[in-house]
C-alpha cells in the first residue's frame, strides 16, 4: 500500500471552504493531495462545486433589471443531468486515466509526474506553496486505485481517435503537464494547428501558447485542440476546443473529477473540412486549469480568435 | 488612508443594490437604500468600509421589511377605498420567463433560516468568510457549515419547484 495512515474523508463544509478559497495555505495543500487519493472525496467535492454553481446561477436570476448583464435573464438554473452525476460517482476517471497512463509508463520523468499531480490536485494553489509528491508516491497511488477499481470502461471516454495525418508530426518538444492521456493528443506547432481548426483555434489572449495538442477523428471530422498557455506566474491554463460530442466527454470526465473547469462555450458551426465541405460541426471551448470556476469563465470569456 | 468613497462606490455598488434587492425585492427601493448606505458611509467614514457597508445594508433593509409589515397593516384598513390602495407596477414588456424564474428563487429562498439565508447573500455579495462571521457573529468555522447548509437547501427548494412545474405541465398535457 502506498501509506498505512488512514485519513478521514474531508467533511463537506471544509469542501466548501476549500473551494471558496476561504482555507489556509497548508489547510489547502492538506484537502488537494487528500483529494488526489480519495475517491470519495473527489466525488463529493464534484458534487460541492456543482451545488455553487447552481446556487451562484440561481442568486443571479434574482438580481434587479439594472444590474442584469446581457444573457443572464436566458440562464436556466437546471439541475446537472443526471449523466453528471453518474460521472461524479465514477470520479476516478481524470486520475485513474493518467494514473493508469503513470502506472504503465514508469520511465516518465519524475518531473513531469510531480507537476501533474500538482496541476491537478490544486486548484487554485498557487505553486510556490506547493510540495508536489514525489513521481514513485504518484505511481505506488495510481497503481493502489487500479488495483482497486476497474479502469477500462471509464478510460474510453477519453479513447477512440485516429491521429489526423500530418498533424501526427510532433515539432514541439516540451516536457509538459497534461490533463489527458498524452498518446491520444499529439503535439503539434501553432500554424498546423490552426490550418487544422480552419483558420480560427481559441485561445486567450495575451497569455503565451506554449503547446497544441490535436487529436484527429476516425470520420476525418473536425480534429479537437487542447491548447496549453502559461500564465504569467507560471500556471497553465488549458483550452479545449473541438466538436462537442469530443469536447463534451472530456469536460464531464474533468467535472466530475473535481478538475477546476469552465462553463462550456458553444460557438458557430463553421468548421470546413479537409476535401472543401463546410461540416456543421458545432465548436465549442472550455478551459481546464487550476484557477477557481469564477476565473476560469471569466478567461473563458476572455477567448480571442486569432 | 483616506476614505475613498468613490473607490468603495465603483467596487461594491452593484454587489449592496443586489444585496438589498434580494431582501426588498424592488429594484428602485433598493437603489434608493443602496445610496442612502453610501451617504452614511460618507459621514461615518468606516475603517473597514466594505464590511460596514453590507452590515448597514443589513440593518437598512431590516428596518425596511418591518416598515413593509406597518404598511400592509395600515393597507388592510384602507382595502375598501380603492383609490388609496397603491397601484403595483406591472411592465408590460418584462419577460415573463424571467419574472417566473425570479419568484422561484425568491422562495426558495424564504425557505432558508433568515440566518443561512443572510450567510448566502453576504457570500454572493463577494464578502469573506472573516467578513461574515463577523458581521453575524458566528465563528467563522461555522461559516462554511451555514453556507453548505444554506446552499444545499436553496437548491433542494428550487429543485421541488421545479418536480412540481413538471408535474402541472404533465397534468395540463393530459387534460
Amino acid at each position: 500500500m502506498a501509506s498505512n495512515i488512514v485519513r478521514p474523508h474531508v467533511p463537506e463544509e471544509e469542501l466548501h471552504a476549500y473551494c471558496d478559497g476561504e482555507l489556509s495555505a497548508p489547510q489547502r495543500v492538506e484537502i488537494a493531495e487528500h483529494l488526489l487519493g480519495c475517491l470519495i472525496c473527489r466525488s463529493q467535492h464534484a458534487e460541492v462545486e456543482e451545488l455553487r454553481a447552481r446556487t451562484a446561477t440561481l442568486l443571479a436570476l434574482a438580481t434587479p433589471r439594472s444590474l442584469r448583464r446581457a444573457g443572464i435573464g436566458s440562464i436556466t438554473p437546471k439541475r446537472a443531468p443526471r449523466q453528471l452525476r453518474r460521472y461524479a460517482a465514477i470520479a476516478a476517471v481524470a486520475l485513474l486515466g493518467p494514473g493508469l497512463w503513470f502506472a504503465v509508463h514508469p520511465d516518465r520523468s519524475s518531473v513531469a509526474a510531480g507537476q501533474y499531480a500538482a496541476s491537478l490536485a490544486a486548484p487554485s494553489l498557487s505553486n510556490a506553496l506547493l510540495s508536489a509528491p514525489s513521481a514513485a508516491t504518484i505511481r505506488a497511488r495510481a497503481t493502489v486505485l487500479a488495483n482497486l477499481t476497474t479502469v477500462s470502461p471509464h478510460l474510453s471516454l477519453v479513447a477512440p481517435a485516429v491521429a489526423t495525418a500530418g498533424l501526427a508530426r510532433a515539432k514541439v518538444d516540451l516536457v509538459d503537464v497534461d490533463p489527458v492521456v498524452a498518446s491520444e493528443w499529439p503535439a503539434s506547432d501553432w500554424d498546423a494547428a490552426l490550418q487544422a481548426g480552419g483558420g480560427r483555434l481559441d485561445r486567450i489572449g495575451g497569455v503565451p501558447v506554449t503547446s497544441v495538442r490535436v487529436r484527429g477523428r476516425a470520420d476525418g471530422g473536425r480534429p479537437t485542440f487542447m491548447i496549453r498557455q502559461q500564465l504569467a506566474d507560471g500556471r497553465p491554463v488549458w483550452v479545449f476546443e473541438g466538436p462537442e460530442d469530443d469536447v463534451i466527454p472530456v469536460n464531464q470526465v474533468l467535472q466530475a473529477s473535481g478538475i477546476a473547469m469552465s462553463m462550456a462555450h458553444r460557438t458557430r458551426p463553421d468548421y470546413v473540412s479537409t476535401n472543401g465541405q463546410l461540416e456543421r460541426t458545432q465548436r465549442m471551448v472550455t478551459v481546464v486549469g487550476h484557477l477557481p470556476v469564477d476565473s476560469l469563465n471569466i478567461l473563458a470569456s476572455k477567448l480571442q480568435v486569432k | 488612508m483616506a476614505f475613498d468613497l468613490e473607490g468603495l462606490y465603483r467596487t461594491t455598488y452593484d454587489s449592496v443594490v443586489r444585496f438589498l434587492y434580494r431582501k426588498v425585492w424592488d429594484a428602485d427601493r433598493a437603489e434608493d437604500l443602496a445610496q442612502e448606505v453610501f451617504m452614511r458611509a460618507l459621514a461615518h467614514q468606516p475603517e473597514k468600509p466594505r464590511s460596514w457597508v453590507f452590515a448597514v445594508a443589513a440593518n437598512i433593509a431590516r428596518d425596511e421589511a418591518r416598515a413593509a409589515i406597518r404598511r400592509r397593516k395600515h393597507l388592510v384598513l384602507l382595502t375598501h377605498e380603492p383609490i388609496a390602495s397603491p397601484t403595483q407596477q406591472v411592465d408590460i414588456e418584462d419577460g415573463m420567463d424571467h419574472d417566473e424564474q425570479e419568484a422561484e428563487v425568491k422562495r426558495a429562498l424564504a425557505t432558508l433560516t433568515p440566518r443561512d439565508r443572510e450567510v448566502l447573500l453576504l457570500w454572493d455579495a463577494g464578502m469573506s468568510y472573516p467578513e461574515i462571521a463577523d458581521q453575524t457573529g458566528l465563528a467563522v468555522g461555522a461559516v462554511g457549515t451555514t453556507l453548505a447548509r444554506a446552499r444545499k437547501r436553496l437548491v433542494a427548494a428550487h429543485d421541488i419547484m421545479e418536480d412540481q412545474r413538471g408535474e402541472q405541465h404533465r397534468a395540463t398535457a393530459r387534460s
